[in-house]
């Protein structure tokens, strides 16, 4: 244990990753299984997106899954001992990079609500 | 004896023989982890491809039913399903649950990510060897 250990990222890392491990479950199963081998199409995901269930837990997944990505990354990092002096503006990067990711998937999300084109 | 094989039976018996299998549990989780992060950067990518229109994205997503990244998937499922066990088994280890059994831990997620990647390879079998 070190002095940069904080433990509400310890926390959060916990939380999300269990919380993860079921989304991921019904998304692997809907999204990659469910029509296997078929091929995925705009039509059908639109159709599973008319359910704002369906739009809850693609947000929520989206979030968890980036915060919990870039958390590990940052533990990650800080386990080398030449970068914990730079935790600070590292965790701003993995921070900024976390927001864009998210505002960026959400984007990408948003022709499946609107009906596209 | 090929390479691949003995360096299978040294990771095997590296486990079984352990009584602490933590660094392989932990190397693991980390390579999982890493892959799994990368993978996410590549699949909001793919996904964004809704943007430019309908079409682009089913031209995008029909290239995924290919073979190769129906193989790929599985091997994701494989990655996905130990770091997720792998993650409860720390989760219970923090809330001080089954710290003697740090073994069994492992040996129980490894177990059950090699059987749950076998049941997601059987759908492969037609895909590799033409349907029958």
């Amino acid at each position: 244990m070190n002095r940069y250990f904080s433990t509400i990222p310890w926390l959060l890392q916990r939380i999300s990753g269990a919380v993860l491990v079921v989304l991921l479950a019904v998304h692997f199963w809907v999204g990659h299984y469910a029509d296997w081998g078929e091929p995925i199409t705009f039509a059908g995901v639109q159709m599973r997106l008319q359910s704002t269930v369906f739009i809850t837990i693609d947000l929520i997944l989206l979030m968890l899954v980036v915060f919990h990505g870039l958390n590990g990354v940052r533990n990650i990092i800080l386990d080398y001992p030449a970068f914990l002096p730079h935790n600070r503006p590292i965790s701003l990067i993995l921070f900024i990079i976390g927001i864009a990711t998210v505002i960026f998937g959400i984007y990408a999300l948003y022709p499946f609500i609107t009906g596209g084109g | 004896m090929s390479l691949k094989d003995s360096q299978l039976k040294i990771l095997l018996r590296t486990i079984l023989n352990s009584d602490e299998p933590g660094t392989l549990a932990y190397v693991f989780h980390r390579l999982t982890g890493i892959i799994l992060a990368g993978y996410l950067f590549l699949h909001i990518w793919t996904i964004s491809s809704s943007t430019i229109s309908p079409a682009a994205f089913d031209m995008k997503l029909g290239a995924f039913s290919r073979p190769l990244f129906l193989v790929l998937d599985v091997a994701l499922l494989a990655a996905a399903s130990f770091h997720a066990l792998n993650g409860v088994r720390i989760i219970f280890f923090d809330t001080g649950i089954g710290i003697k059994r740090q073994k069994l831990g492992f040996i129980l997620a490894i177990v059950l990510t090699v059987i749950i990647a076998l049941l997601a390879a059987k759908l492969l079998v037609p895909v590799i060897f033409g349907e029958g």
